[in-house]
């Protein structure tokens, strides 16, 4: 089945005239009914293109068609008047659009230096503005701090062809601020003509910066806190440390002044007052130690690692026994930590290095490093101990995650924990290699330094 | 050293008999006192001991001011062992004080202290102090302060 394209079709023996041909030649029409097809996208030939004497194959005949009710017009108009009537039914959407948006709309024109403004765009300036009026007077619309800024983005774009987006301010009646975001682009592109938009962002801002007065609030409550803490810190352990020195010098006294009248078990207990105590100032000063290491404000720098280690050997007499077993691999490479808590970290694994042992062993350890990485520096303390079984690997850097009893091995089970928070306070990370009975390897990872060269 | 002008410290011993060389100690803890006390006599030092117990104390027997006005009583000390963490007046309070004295000026301070803060060990430096203590004192410590400071006994 032939399917009609659309359009007006007459019947006439054996000929169909095809629509569209506003010039259509003169036929030969036989007095006939016509079947015409109504409706608005029917385009009819136009009147004058209807001979009035017609011929037709079955001789003359005298056919008028007259236009019927149906309106005359031509393709052409109807497609233009198509196109007017989408287009306008387009401009009423984009206009109902951004009118919910709160979007405003402006037409730029730099060579007579006028602009056009949508109402809303008129509303958001804040400003009755008569059509056609200058782009001067757009300009004095916003915050006399911004016009400049507005100004040099607009003309920025202008020659640059790329599209502009700032925020500026305007003042509204009652003297508050209305921040408003402006765009634009040249349209056509490369002209002296600009389309854009603009919208009242001033929830946004006034949220922004209300989550920044928070912020620096916050900071400032914390960094209050931090310092409060300290203070407490350093105050509790002053005031626990004093008492905690009386119990054990008093008992020291006692032993000097009148050990050789006191009977051996008085004695033994005067040392064991003493025991406690210094176990119990050990502990104190841990505790400090682990939250200064917490809490206190530090800054990284670069630090030479055989310096840290020349002054622990230097400052800790009680390794003045040891300096033979310890080994330095130098030299060391360089990090970017804080020079106490390095101090802190290689002093409490040296230590821990020296004391697990097993009975009768001379220790021995070993300080090296290595790069790890592009940008970072592996450092090892490795030891000759007695090494952490696999079950007791969580444990260790646990607080007070001591394995051990006292009597083996002396300790506040706060060492490690003190290491591992200093390692992560330089952006560090820690970690070990151990087999139980033969030896562990500490390892923590630090920022190295750039070489420049 | 000589902190007081020849004639008036020998019309002082002359009339009072009372020893000017006085050590001063400014130590709020009882216990503190005691073992410093013991500290002194362990290590042979005869000096008598002044103590005051507190930072204001402090100001006032060494400007000479409400009870210690008497200066026969209470003497310009030869030394002074000065806590830090003291009521009222902060140890480092006192020894600022002291350094505008002109008078005071000469008298060495031994800070003596349970804080092991380099930064309190450096800020003690800086106000003039001639030695740093830790706590306890033993009698080592006070052997080689003497030593230290020249002090004749």
């Amino acid at each position: 089945m032939r399917y009609l394209p659309q359009g007006i079709h007459f019947h006439f023996p054996g000929r169909i005239i095809p629509h569209g041909k506003s010039s259509a030649p003169r036929q030969h029409f036989p007095r006939r009914e016509v079947i015409a097809s109504r409706s608005m996208e029917t385009s009819v030939l136009p009147a004058e293109s209807y001979s009035e004497n017609a011929r037709s194959d079955e001789g003359l005949r005298t056919v008028k068609i007259l236009p019927q009710k149906a309106p005359s017009f031509d393709f052409e108009a109807t497609q233009r008047k198509r196109a007017q009537l989408l287009l306008h039914e387009l401009r009423a959407k984009l206009s109902i659009a951004a009118n919910i948006a709160g979007i405003g709309m402006w037409d730029l024109n730099f060579a007579t230096k006028s602009v056009v403004l949508s109402d809303t765009s008129k509303s958001l300036l804040n400003r009755e503005f008569l059509d056609g009026f200058q782009y001067q007077q757009m300009l004095d619309a916003f915050h006399p701090e911004d016009r400049d800024a507005v100004k040099a983005a607009l003309e920025r774009a202008l020659a640059t062809g790329e599209s502009c987006r700032i925020e500026c301010r305007v003042i509204t009646p009652d003297g508050n601020l209305r921040w408003l975001a402006l765009t634009g682009r040249p349209f056509p592109p490369r002209s002296l003509r600009m389309l854009g938009a603009m919208q009242d962002i001033t929830a946004r801002k006034c949220a922004t910066e209300i989550l920044e007065q928070r912020v620096s609030e916050r900071t400032m409550e914390l960094a209050q806190t931090v310092a409060e803490l300290e203070s407490f810190s350093y105050s509790i352990s002053h005031d626990m440390r004093s008492p905690l020195r009386a119990m054990y010098c008093y008992a020291a006294s006692l032993l000097e002044d009148y050990g050789p009248k006191l009977a051996p078990e008085a004695v033994f207990r005067l040392e064991r007052i003493q025991r406690a105590s210094r176990r119990l100032d050990v502990l104190v000063r841990d505790l400090l130690a682990y939250s200064k290491v917490s809490n206190s404000e530090i800054q990284l720098t670069p630090i030479a690692l055989d310096e840290v280690l020349e002054d622990i050997l230097q400052n800790h007499p009680e390794l003045e026994n040891f300096r033979d077993c310890i080994s330095i691999q130098k030299p060391l490479h360089m990090v970017i930590g804080h020079k106490a808590f390095l101090t802190q970290c290689l002093t409490n694994l040296i230590s821990n290095a020296l004391k697990f042992v097993a009975p009768g062993t001379r220790p021995a350890v070993r300080i090296q490093s290595e790069q790890a990485g592009t940008s970072s520096v592996k450092v090892w303390v490795s030891d000759n101990g007695i090494g952490i079984q696999p079950e007791h690997y969580d444990r260790i850097f646990r607080m007070f995650g001591r394995v051990h009893a006292d009597k083996q091995y002396d300790g506040t089970g706060i060492g490690l924990p003190i290491v591992k928070k200093a390692i992560q306070r330089m952006n560090g990370e820690i970690g070990f290699v151990s087999e139980a009975g033969n030896g562990t390897e500490f390892w923590f990872i630090l920022p190295g330094v750039c070489d420049r060269d | 050293m000589v902190y007081l002008a020849g004639s008036l410290r020998s019309r002082l011993t002359h009339t009072f008999m009372v020893c000017q060389r006085v050590i001063l100690l400014v130590e709020d803890n009882e216990d503190d006192v005691f073992f410093m006390q013991r500290a002194l006599q362990k290590a042979g030092v005869e000096l008598p001991l002044q103590i005051v117990m507190d930072g204001q104390q402090a100001l006032d027997y060494l400007g000479g001011k409400e009870a210690y006005g008497d200066r026969n009583r209470f003497p310009i000390p030869r030394l002074m062992f000065l806590d830090l963490k003291l009521p009222y007046v902060h140890g480092f309070g006192v020894l600022t004080w002291l350094r505008s004295q002109t008078s005071l000026q000469n008298i060495p301070v031994i800070v003596l202290t349970s804080s092991p803060e380099e930064r309190d060990r450096q800020k003690a430096h800086e106000l003039g102090a001639k030695a740093y203590l830790v706590k306890p004192p033993t009698r080592e410590m006070i052997e080689e302060a003497m030593q230290f400071l020249g002090c004749k006994e």
